[in-house]
Protein backbone atom coordinates (compact mmCIF):
# COMPACT_ATOMS: atom_id res chain seq x y z
CA UNK A 1 0.00 0.00 0.00
CA UNK A 2 2.85 2.60 1.60
CA UNK A 3 4.54 1.93 -1.97
CA UNK A 4 1.59 2.10 -4.42
CA UNK A 5 1.47 5.31 -2.75
CA UNK A 6 4.82 6.02 -3.46
CA UNK A 7 4.83 4.87 -6.97
CA UNK A 8 1.61 7.54 -7.79
CA UNK A 9 3.87 9.88 -5.97
CA UNK A 10 7.02 9.46 -8.35
CA UNK A 11 4.07 9.18 -11.49
CA UNK A 12 2.92 12.48 -10.52
CA UNK A 13 6.15 14.63 -9.43
CA UNK A 14 7.60 13.47 -13.26
CA UNK A 15 4.10 14.57 -15.07
CA UNK A 16 4.86 17.91 -12.94
CA UNK A 17 8.80 18.70 -13.58
CA UNK A 18 9.83 16.41 -16.67
CA UNK A 19 8.87 19.06 -19.78
CA UNK A 20 10.33 22.01 -17.81
CA UNK A 21 13.39 19.82 -17.06
CA UNK A 22 13.51 18.61 -20.50
CA UNK A 23 13.50 22.42 -21.75
CA UNK A 24 16.18 22.99 -19.17
CA UNK A 25 18.72 20.30 -20.41
CA UNK A 26 17.73 21.47 -23.86
CA UNK A 27 19.77 24.85 -23.53
CA UNK A 28 22.87 23.37 -22.86
CA UNK A 29 22.21 19.87 -25.14
CA UNK A 30 20.41 18.43 -27.97
CA UNK A 31 16.79 16.67 -27.67
CA UNK A 32 18.32 13.36 -27.16
CA UNK A 33 20.78 13.77 -24.92
CA UNK A 34 18.63 16.20 -22.78
CA UNK A 35 16.41 13.37 -22.81
CA UNK A 36 19.31 10.81 -21.54
CA UNK A 37 20.05 13.50 -18.91
CA UNK A 38 16.67 14.16 -17.55
CA UNK A 39 15.65 10.62 -17.17
CA UNK A 40 19.06 9.95 -15.68
CA UNK A 41 18.15 12.48 -13.09
CA UNK A 42 14.64 10.72 -12.58
CA UNK A 43 16.16 7.21 -11.82
CA UNK A 44 18.65 8.56 -9.33
CA UNK A 45 15.83 10.26 -7.67
CA UNK A 46 13.65 6.53 -7.77
CA UNK A 47 16.99 5.01 -6.61
CA UNK A 48 17.56 7.42 -3.88
CA UNK A 49 13.98 7.44 -2.77
CA UNK A 50 14.62 5.80 0.32
CA UNK A 51 17.05 8.54 1.79
CA UNK A 52 16.17 11.72 -0.18
CA UNK A 53 13.60 13.79 1.87
CA UNK A 54 13.28 17.18 -0.02
CA UNK A 55 9.71 18.22 1.07
CA UNK A 56 9.36 21.22 -0.88
CA UNK A 57 13.13 21.40 -2.22
CA UNK A 58 12.13 18.93 -4.89
CA UNK A 59 12.26 21.63 -7.58
CA UNK A 60 15.33 23.16 -6.73
CA UNK A 61 16.92 19.76 -6.46
CA UNK A 62 15.77 18.06 -9.50
CA UNK A 63 16.84 21.15 -11.79
CA UNK A 64 20.26 21.30 -10.09
CA UNK A 65 20.57 17.60 -10.93
CA UNK A 66 20.18 18.50 -14.48
CA UNK A 67 22.32 21.17 -14.41
CA UNK A 68 25.36 19.35 -13.00
CA UNK A 69 24.73 16.06 -15.54
CA UNK A 70 24.27 18.81 -18.52
CA UNK A 71 27.61 20.12 -18.14
CA UNK A 72 29.07 16.72 -17.18
CA UNK A 73 27.74 15.67 -20.59
CA UNK A 74 29.28 18.62 -22.25
CA UNK A 75 32.43 18.24 -20.35
CA UNK A 76 32.41 14.96 -21.69
CA UNK A 77 31.86 15.53 -25.15
CA UNK A 78 34.31 18.48 -24.99
CA UNK A 79 31.98 20.33 -27.15
CA UNK A 80 33.24 23.98 -26.16
CA UNK A 81 36.81 23.22 -28.01
CA UNK A 82 35.01 22.08 -31.34
CA UNK A 83 33.47 25.59 -31.33
CA UNK A 84 35.72 28.45 -32.77
CA UNK A 85 37.28 31.15 -30.47
CA UNK A 86 34.24 33.71 -30.19
CA UNK A 87 31.47 30.91 -30.23
CA UNK A 88 33.09 29.36 -27.74
CA UNK A 89 33.40 32.66 -25.02
CA UNK A 90 29.55 33.23 -25.76
CA UNK A 91 29.19 29.25 -24.47
CA UNK A 92 31.33 30.42 -21.45
CA UNK A 93 29.28 33.44 -20.64
CA UNK A 94 26.40 31.11 -21.13
CA UNK A 95 27.32 28.55 -18.44
CA UNK A 96 28.64 31.30 -16.17
CA UNK A 97 24.94 32.68 -16.15
CA UNK A 98 23.30 29.73 -15.74
CA UNK A 99 26.02 29.12 -12.51
CA UNK A 100 24.49 32.40 -11.25
CA UNK A 101 21.54 33.47 -8.94
CA UNK A 102 20.40 33.58 -12.55
CA UNK A 103 19.38 30.22 -13.25
CA UNK A 104 16.76 30.79 -11.09
CA UNK A 105 14.58 33.55 -12.67
CA UNK A 106 15.48 31.14 -15.87
CA UNK A 107 13.89 28.04 -13.76
CA UNK A 108 10.66 30.32 -12.48
CA UNK A 109 9.98 31.73 -16.29
CA UNK A 110 10.03 27.67 -16.70
CA UNK A 111 7.37 27.05 -14.04
CA UNK A 112 5.41 29.65 -14.03
CA UNK A 113 2.44 29.20 -16.30
CA UNK A 114 1.07 32.80 -15.72
CA UNK A 115 4.59 34.43 -16.82
CA UNK A 116 4.26 31.52 -19.84
CA UNK A 117 0.93 32.97 -20.72
CA UNK A 118 2.09 36.18 -20.73
CA UNK A 119 4.41 36.13 -23.18
CA UNK A 120 2.56 34.57 -25.52
CA UNK A 121 -0.51 37.33 -25.39
CA UNK A 122 2.84 39.37 -26.30
CA UNK A 123 3.29 37.11 -29.45
CA UNK A 124 -0.36 37.14 -29.85
CA UNK A 125 0.04 40.80 -30.43
CA UNK A 126 1.92 40.93 -33.15
CA UNK A 127 0.70 41.96 -36.68
CA UNK A 128 -0.74 38.08 -38.13
CA UNK A 129 1.62 37.78 -40.77
CA UNK A 130 4.11 38.28 -38.14
CA UNK A 131 2.40 35.96 -35.95
CA UNK A 132 2.00 33.20 -38.01
CA UNK A 133 5.99 32.86 -39.14
CA UNK A 134 6.79 33.45 -35.40
CA UNK A 135 4.76 30.79 -34.24
CA UNK A 136 6.19 28.28 -36.92
CA UNK A 137 9.47 29.25 -35.53
CA UNK A 138 8.36 29.29 -31.57
CA UNK A 139 6.21 26.46 -31.26
CA UNK A 140 7.02 23.77 -34.34
CA UNK A 141 10.84 24.79 -33.93
CA UNK A 142 10.61 25.43 -38.09
CA UNK A 143 13.89 26.80 -39.93
CA UNK A 144 13.49 30.40 -41.83
CA UNK A 145 14.07 28.00 -44.85
CA UNK A 146 11.10 25.99 -43.65
CA UNK A 147 9.06 28.49 -42.76
CA UNK A 148 9.64 30.57 -46.51
CA UNK A 149 8.42 27.08 -47.91
CA UNK A 150 5.55 26.14 -45.62
CA UNK A 151 3.95 29.84 -46.37
CA UNK A 152 5.21 30.31 -49.76
CA UNK A 153 7.13 33.89 -49.15
CA UNK A 154 10.72 34.82 -50.28
CA UNK A 155 13.34 34.23 -46.73
CA UNK A 156 14.01 37.61 -46.65
CA UNK A 157 10.32 38.23 -46.01
CA UNK A 158 10.61 35.83 -43.20
CA UNK A 159 13.51 37.64 -41.26
CA UNK A 160 12.01 40.87 -41.45
CA UNK A 161 8.91 39.22 -39.66
CA UNK A 162 11.71 37.53 -37.27
CA UNK A 163 13.19 40.64 -36.87
CA UNK A 164 9.54 42.54 -35.88
CA UNK A 165 8.81 39.64 -33.52
CA UNK A 166 12.13 39.84 -31.82
CA UNK A 167 12.25 43.08 -31.23
CA UNK A 168 8.35 42.75 -29.56
CA UNK A 169 9.92 39.93 -27.75
CA UNK A 170 12.80 41.90 -26.27
CA UNK A 171 10.38 44.99 -24.84
CA UNK A 172 7.87 42.41 -23.75
CA UNK A 173 10.55 40.62 -21.74
CA UNK A 174 11.99 43.23 -20.11
CA UNK A 175 8.30 43.53 -18.25
CA UNK A 176 8.27 39.66 -17.88
CA UNK A 177 11.34 39.72 -16.05
CA UNK A 178 10.51 42.78 -13.98
CA UNK A 179 8.01 40.70 -12.56
CA UNK A 180 9.55 37.68 -12.03
CA UNK A 181 12.45 39.98 -10.13
CA UNK A 182 9.29 41.13 -8.42
CA UNK A 183 7.98 37.52 -7.57
CA UNK A 184 10.86 36.47 -6.07
CA UNK A 185 11.44 39.68 -3.86
CA UNK A 186 8.15 38.12 -2.72
CA UNK A 187 8.91 35.59 -2.03
CA UNK A 188 11.74 36.47 -0.43
CA UNK A 189 10.58 39.02 1.81
CA UNK A 190 8.01 36.55 3.06
CA UNK B 1 24.52 68.68 -30.23
CA UNK B 2 26.76 66.97 -32.74
CA UNK B 3 28.26 64.39 -30.73
CA UNK B 4 24.63 63.75 -29.35
CA UNK B 5 23.28 63.04 -32.63
CA UNK B 6 26.11 60.69 -33.42
CA UNK B 7 26.09 58.76 -30.16
CA UNK B 8 22.25 58.27 -31.43
CA UNK B 9 23.34 57.22 -34.53
CA UNK B 10 25.65 55.01 -32.97
CA UNK B 11 22.69 53.54 -31.18
CA UNK B 12 20.65 52.75 -33.50
CA UNK B 13 23.43 50.96 -35.70
CA UNK B 14 24.44 49.24 -32.63
CA UNK B 15 20.83 48.68 -32.03
CA UNK B 16 19.84 47.60 -35.95
CA UNK B 17 22.79 45.32 -35.71
CA UNK B 18 22.07 43.75 -32.87
CA UNK B 19 19.17 42.61 -33.55
CA UNK B 20 20.09 40.73 -36.48
CA UNK B 21 23.26 39.55 -34.81
CA UNK B 22 20.72 38.38 -32.23
CA UNK B 23 18.57 36.52 -34.71
CA UNK B 24 21.82 34.63 -35.99
CA UNK B 25 22.75 33.79 -32.31
CA UNK B 26 19.17 32.64 -31.74
CA UNK B 27 18.60 30.68 -34.71
CA UNK B 28 22.63 28.85 -33.97
CA UNK B 29 23.73 30.38 -37.10
CA UNK B 30 26.15 32.61 -35.85
CA UNK B 31 29.15 33.11 -37.60
CA UNK B 32 32.59 33.82 -36.67
CA UNK B 33 32.49 37.45 -36.98
CA UNK B 34 28.95 37.93 -35.43
CA UNK B 35 29.77 35.70 -32.72
CA UNK B 36 32.92 38.55 -31.62
CA UNK B 37 30.07 41.97 -32.35
CA UNK B 38 27.91 39.85 -29.62
CA UNK B 39 30.92 39.14 -27.20
CA UNK B 40 31.82 42.65 -27.69
CA UNK B 41 27.78 43.67 -27.11
CA UNK B 42 28.05 40.90 -23.75
CA UNK B 43 30.95 42.01 -22.55
CA UNK B 44 29.68 46.20 -21.42
CA UNK B 45 27.09 44.91 -19.60
CA UNK B 46 25.93 42.56 -16.82
CA UNK B 47 22.90 43.67 -18.27
CA UNK B 48 23.22 42.90 -21.68
CA UNK B 49 24.11 39.03 -20.39
CA UNK B 50 20.92 38.58 -18.80
CA UNK B 51 18.99 40.16 -22.18
CA UNK B 52 20.78 37.81 -24.24
CA UNK B 53 20.08 34.80 -22.33
CA UNK B 54 16.32 35.84 -21.32
CA UNK B 55 16.13 36.05 -24.26
CA UNK B 56 17.25 32.86 -25.55
CA UNK B 57 15.17 31.34 -23.35
CA UNK B 58 12.19 32.98 -24.50
CA UNK B 59 13.16 32.43 -27.91
CA UNK B 60 13.12 28.75 -27.36
CA UNK B 61 10.23 28.64 -24.78
CA UNK B 62 8.02 27.49 -27.23
CA UNK B 63 9.32 24.41 -27.52
CA UNK B 64 7.65 23.41 -23.76
CA UNK B 65 4.57 22.98 -25.03
CA UNK B 66 5.66 20.96 -27.32
CA UNK B 67 7.70 18.84 -24.35
CA UNK B 68 4.19 19.36 -22.14
CA UNK B 69 2.26 17.00 -24.97
CA UNK B 70 0.35 14.46 -22.38
CA UNK B 71 1.38 11.98 -24.60
CA UNK B 72 4.86 12.57 -24.74
CA UNK B 73 5.52 12.75 -20.88
CA UNK B 74 3.38 9.31 -20.68
CA UNK B 75 5.63 7.89 -23.20
CA UNK B 76 8.52 9.11 -21.73
CA UNK B 77 7.55 8.19 -18.33
CA UNK B 78 7.24 4.51 -19.94
CA UNK B 79 10.60 4.87 -20.69
CA UNK B 80 11.69 5.36 -17.43
CA UNK B 81 8.94 3.10 -15.58
CA UNK B 82 10.78 0.11 -17.61
CA UNK B 83 13.99 0.97 -16.90
CA UNK B 84 13.22 0.86 -13.04
CA UNK B 85 11.84 -2.16 -13.90
CA UNK B 86 14.94 -3.69 -15.28
CA UNK B 87 16.81 -2.58 -12.95
CA UNK B 88 14.23 -4.06 -10.11
CA UNK B 89 13.98 -6.91 -11.54
CA UNK B 90 17.04 -8.70 -9.96
CA UNK B 91 16.30 -7.90 -6.47
CA UNK B 92 12.60 -8.02 -6.04
CA UNK B 93 11.17 -11.88 -5.19
CA UNK B 94 8.29 -11.88 -7.64
CA UNK B 95 7.17 -15.90 -6.50
CA UNK B 96 7.43 -17.21 -2.97
CA UNK B 97 10.42 -19.46 -2.64
CA UNK B 98 8.83 -23.01 -2.53
CA UNK B 99 6.45 -21.35 -5.52
CA UNK B 100 10.50 -20.74 -7.37
CA UNK B 101 11.53 -24.04 -6.44
CA UNK B 102 8.52 -25.95 -8.39
CA UNK B 103 9.20 -23.59 -11.64
CA UNK B 104 12.81 -24.49 -11.18
CA UNK B 105 11.94 -28.16 -11.38
CA UNK B 106 9.85 -27.64 -14.09
CA UNK B 107 12.38 -25.58 -16.32
CA UNK B 108 15.46 -28.35 -15.54
CA UNK B 109 12.75 -31.15 -16.44
CA UNK B 110 11.72 -29.20 -19.81
CA UNK B 111 15.45 -28.99 -20.67
CA UNK B 112 16.36 -32.87 -19.82
CA UNK B 113 13.31 -33.90 -21.81
CA UNK B 114 14.41 -31.64 -24.87
CA UNK B 115 18.05 -32.43 -24.86
CA UNK B 116 16.64 -36.52 -24.51
CA UNK B 117 14.16 -35.88 -27.25
CA UNK B 118 17.26 -34.11 -29.48
CA UNK B 119 19.42 -36.67 -28.75
CA UNK B 120 16.83 -39.70 -29.63
CA UNK B 121 16.17 -38.40 -32.78
CA UNK B 122 19.57 -36.79 -34.20
CA UNK B 123 20.92 -40.12 -33.48
CA UNK B 124 22.02 -41.17 -37.44
CA UNK B 125 22.68 -44.36 -38.51
CA UNK B 126 24.72 -44.96 -41.55
CA UNK B 127 25.06 -47.71 -43.72
CA UNK B 128 28.03 -47.89 -46.39
CA UNK B 129 28.39 -50.28 -48.95
CA UNK B 130 31.56 -50.57 -50.51
CA UNK B 131 31.95 -54.38 -52.47
CA UNK B 132 29.97 -56.16 -54.49
CA UNK B 133 27.32 -56.83 -52.05
CA UNK B 134 23.81 -54.95 -52.59
CA UNK B 135 22.50 -54.67 -48.34
CA UNK B 136 19.09 -54.49 -47.64
CA UNK B 137 17.85 -52.34 -44.52
CA UNK B 138 14.64 -52.06 -42.51
CA UNK B 139 14.61 -48.57 -41.39
CA UNK B 140 12.58 -47.58 -38.30
CA UNK B 141 9.20 -47.14 -39.81
CA UNK B 142 9.38 -50.65 -41.87
CA UNK B 143 10.51 -48.90 -44.99
CA UNK B 144 13.02 -51.80 -47.08
CA UNK B 145 15.86 -50.21 -48.91
CA UNK B 146 18.17 -52.05 -50.93
CA UNK B 147 21.31 -50.37 -51.05
CA UNK B 148 23.53 -50.55 -53.91
CA UNK B 149 27.05 -51.24 -54.40
CA UNK B 150 29.50 -48.58 -53.49
CA UNK B 151 26.95 -46.35 -52.07
CA UNK B 152 25.86 -44.78 -48.37
CA UNK B 153 22.25 -44.31 -46.91
CA UNK B 154 21.80 -41.75 -43.85
CA UNK B 155 18.88 -42.35 -41.28
CA UNK B 156 17.76 -41.41 -37.87
CA UNK B 157 17.56 -43.85 -35.44
CA UNK B 158 14.10 -42.80 -34.35
CA UNK B 159 12.20 -40.62 -37.20
CA UNK B 160 10.60 -37.11 -35.86
CA UNK B 161 7.17 -36.37 -35.29
CA UNK B 162 6.52 -34.42 -38.72
CA UNK B 163 8.65 -35.58 -41.31
CA UNK B 164 10.87 -38.97 -41.98
CA UNK B 165 14.31 -37.80 -43.54
CA UNK B 166 16.69 -40.06 -44.80
CA UNK B 167 19.65 -39.33 -47.31
CA UNK B 168 21.17 -41.10 -49.90
CA UNK B 169 25.02 -40.93 -51.54
CA UNK B 170 24.43 -43.19 -54.94
CA UNK B 171 21.92 -45.72 -55.84
CA UNK B 172 19.04 -47.21 -53.62
CA UNK B 173 15.87 -48.66 -54.05
CA UNK B 174 12.80 -48.21 -51.31
CA UNK B 175 9.85 -49.69 -50.61
CA UNK B 176 8.27 -46.96 -48.09
CA UNK B 177 6.05 -47.73 -45.76
CA UNK B 178 2.30 -45.21 -46.11
CA UNK B 179 2.09 -43.10 -43.72
CA UNK B 180 0.25 -40.23 -44.98
CA UNK B 181 0.76 -37.96 -42.11
CA UNK B 182 5.10 -38.19 -41.85
CA UNK B 183 6.10 -37.57 -45.70
CA UNK B 184 9.41 -39.79 -46.33
CA UNK B 185 11.65 -37.33 -47.42
CA UNK B 186 15.19 -38.57 -49.93
CA UNK B 187 17.82 -36.28 -49.86
CA UNK B 188 21.16 -36.49 -52.17
CA UNK B 189 23.34 -33.74 -53.50
CA UNK B 190 20.96 -32.28 -56.19
CA UNK B 191 18.02 -33.59 -55.29
CA UNK B 192 14.86 -34.09 -52.76
CA UNK B 193 12.33 -36.19 -53.35
CA UNK B 194 8.68 -36.27 -50.91
CA UNK B 195 7.32 -39.45 -51.18
CA UNK B 196 4.01 -40.80 -48.99
CA UNK B 197 4.28 -44.17 -49.46
CA UNK B 198 5.69 -45.32 -53.11
CA UNK B 199 8.26 -47.67 -54.66
CA UNK B 200 10.88 -46.03 -56.18
CA UNK B 201 14.57 -46.32 -57.22
CA UNK B 202 16.77 -43.58 -56.91
CA UNK B 203 20.43 -43.21 -59.01
CA UNK B 204 22.37 -40.29 -57.84
CA UNK B 205 26.31 -40.85 -57.55
CA UNK B 206 28.22 -38.06 -57.11
CA UNK B 207 30.59 -38.26 -59.57
CA UNK B 208 28.29 -38.77 -62.56
CA UNK B 209 26.78 -35.90 -64.48
CA UNK B 210 22.93 -37.18 -64.22
CA UNK B 211 20.66 -38.21 -60.71
CA UNK B 212 17.47 -40.11 -61.80
CA UNK B 213 14.58 -41.10 -59.99
CA UNK B 214 12.28 -44.11 -61.58
CA UNK B 215 8.89 -44.47 -59.96
CA UNK B 216 7.70 -47.78 -59.71
CA UNK B 217 4.35 -47.45 -58.01
CA UNK B 218 2.51 -44.78 -56.21
CA UNK B 219 3.42 -40.98 -56.25
CA UNK B 220 6.75 -38.89 -56.04
CA UNK B 221 7.22 -35.70 -56.13
CA UNK B 222 11.32 -34.38 -57.33
CA UNK B 223 12.78 -31.34 -56.08
CA UNK B 224 16.05 -30.06 -57.92
CA UNK B 225 17.90 -28.59 -55.04
CA UNK B 226 20.11 -26.18 -57.00
CA UNK B 227 16.96 -24.85 -58.91
CA UNK B 228 13.31 -24.46 -58.41
CA UNK B 229 12.76 -27.33 -60.66
CA UNK B 230 9.77 -29.63 -59.27
CA UNK B 231 8.14 -32.99 -60.98
CA UNK B 232 5.54 -35.27 -59.70
CA UNK B 233 6.14 -38.46 -61.05
CA UNK B 234 3.55 -41.45 -61.93
CA UNK B 235 4.42 -44.76 -61.94
CA UNK B 236 6.43 -45.75 -64.92
CA UNK B 237 8.31 -42.55 -65.18
CA UNK B 238 11.75 -41.49 -64.38
CA UNK B 239 13.05 -37.81 -63.74
CA UNK B 240 16.32 -37.17 -64.31
CA UNK B 241 18.47 -34.19 -63.54
CA UNK B 242 21.25 -33.05 -65.41
CA UNK B 243 23.09 -31.85 -62.68
CA UNK B 244 25.27 -29.37 -65.16
CA UNK B 245 22.63 -27.69 -65.97
CA UNK B 246 19.94 -27.73 -63.34
CA UNK B 247 17.39 -29.18 -65.57
CA UNK B 248 14.98 -31.67 -64.79
CA UNK B 249 13.68 -34.35 -66.95
CA UNK B 250 11.02 -36.60 -67.14
CA UNK B 251 10.70 -39.72 -69.57
CA UNK B 252 8.92 -42.38 -69.79
CA UNK B 253 9.89 -45.59 -68.98
CA UNK B 254 8.09 -48.83 -70.44
CA UNK B 255 10.24 -51.23 -68.36
CA UNK B 256 10.53 -49.33 -65.24
CA UNK B 257 11.61 -52.04 -63.29
CA UNK B 258 14.90 -52.98 -65.18
CA UNK B 259 15.85 -49.73 -63.06
CA UNK B 260 15.19 -51.92 -60.07
CA UNK B 261 16.66 -55.10 -61.09
CA UNK B 262 19.73 -54.41 -59.32
CA UNK B 263 17.90 -55.03 -56.16
CA UNK B 264 16.83 -58.32 -56.19
CA UNK B 265 18.50 -60.15 -59.24
CA UNK B 266 15.37 -60.60 -60.28
CA UNK B 267 14.24 -59.06 -63.85
CA UNK B 268 10.83 -58.49 -64.65
CA UNK B 269 8.68 -58.93 -67.93
CA UNK B 270 5.30 -57.72 -68.48
CA UNK B 271 3.99 -58.29 -71.88
CA UNK B 272 7.38 -57.48 -73.42
CA UNK B 273 8.36 -59.13 -76.99
CA UNK B 274 11.92 -60.58 -77.52
CA UNK B 275 13.18 -57.39 -78.75
CA UNK B 276 12.37 -55.63 -75.57
CA UNK B 277 13.81 -58.26 -73.75
CA UNK B 278 16.94 -58.04 -75.75
CA UNK B 279 17.51 -54.58 -74.63
CA UNK B 280 16.74 -54.95 -70.82
CA UNK B 281 19.51 -57.17 -70.78
CA UNK B 282 22.17 -54.97 -72.80
CA UNK B 283 21.15 -52.55 -70.25
CA UNK B 284 21.93 -54.75 -67.46
CA UNK B 285 25.10 -56.73 -68.56
CA UNK B 286 26.17 -53.78 -70.56
CA UNK B 287 26.77 -56.25 -73.71
CA UNK B 288 25.71 -55.31 -77.45
CA UNK B 289 22.81 -57.98 -78.52
CA UNK B 290 21.79 -58.49 -81.66
CA UNK B 291 18.40 -60.02 -83.08
CA UNK B 292 17.89 -61.53 -86.35
CA UNK B 293 14.76 -60.33 -88.37
CA UNK B 294 12.75 -62.93 -88.50
CA UNK B 295 12.16 -62.91 -84.64
CA UNK B 296 8.08 -62.41 -83.96
CA UNK B 297 6.63 -59.86 -81.67
CA UNK B 298 4.86 -61.87 -79.37
CA UNK B 299 5.24 -60.76 -76.10
CA UNK B 300 6.07 -62.30 -73.00
CA UNK B 301 5.49 -62.19 -69.27
CA UNK B 302 7.57 -63.47 -66.08
CA UNK B 303 11.07 -62.62 -63.94
CA UNK B 304 14.52 -63.67 -65.10
CA UNK B 305 16.92 -63.95 -62.29
CA UNK B 306 20.02 -61.68 -62.44
CA UNK B 307 22.42 -64.28 -62.77
CA UNK B 308 25.99 -62.50 -62.80
CA UNK B 309 26.39 -63.13 -67.03
CA UNK B 310 24.25 -62.68 -69.88
CA UNK B 311 25.10 -66.28 -71.21
CA UNK B 312 23.39 -67.88 -67.47
CA UNK B 313 20.64 -65.15 -68.23
CA UNK B 314 20.24 -66.40 -71.86
CA UNK B 315 20.22 -70.00 -70.62
CA UNK B 316 17.57 -69.24 -68.16
CA UNK B 317 15.91 -67.85 -70.94
CA UNK B 318 16.05 -70.58 -73.63
CA UNK B 319 14.20 -72.90 -71.25
CA UNK B 320 11.24 -70.45 -71.27
CA UNK B 321 10.96 -68.78 -74.70
CA UNK B 322 11.83 -70.27 -78.31
CA UNK B 323 15.22 -68.61 -78.93
CA UNK B 324 18.72 -69.64 -79.45
CA UNK B 325 21.59 -67.17 -78.79
CA UNK B 326 25.54 -67.02 -79.86
CA UNK B 327 28.23 -65.32 -78.30
CA UNK B 328 30.50 -64.24 -81.05
CA UNK B 329 33.45 -61.29 -80.15
CA UNK B 330 31.83 -59.71 -77.07
CA UNK B 331 28.58 -59.52 -78.72
CA UNK B 332 25.26 -61.61 -78.80
CA UNK B 333 22.96 -62.79 -81.02
CA UNK B 334 19.49 -63.75 -80.86
CA UNK B 335 17.58 -65.69 -83.75
CA UNK B 336 14.74 -68.05 -83.62
CA UNK B 337 14.94 -71.72 -82.39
Amino acid sequence: MTEEKENIDFEVLFERYYPGLLFYATRFLNEAEAKDVVQDAFFDLWTRRDRLNLGAGIQAYLYRQVYTRSINHLNHKQVCSKYSGAIQELYKHKLAFYESTDSNEIIRAIENKELRGQLLEAINELPDKCKEVFRLSYLQGLKNKEIAEVLDISPRTVEAHMYKALKTLRLALKRLFLCIGLFFLFFYLK
Amino acid sequence: MKSELKSLADFSRIYIMDEKNLLKYLQNECDELEAARLLEWLSESEENRRELFRLEVAWQLGQLKRYSDKDFVREQKEKLQERIAAAELPRRTFFPLRMLRYVAACVVFALLAGGAYFFYTSQAMEVLTAGQEVEQIVLPDGTKVWLNKNSLLKYPKHFGTSKRFASVEGEAYFEVTKNADKPFVVETEAMKITVLGTVFNLNSFTEANTASVTLLEGEVKVEAKADEGLVVLSPGQRAELDKLSGKLYVKSRSQAALDAAWHNKLIPFEQATVEEIAKALEEIYGVKVRIAPDIDKTTYSGTLKNQGSIEKALRSLKNSIPIKYELKSGEVYISRD
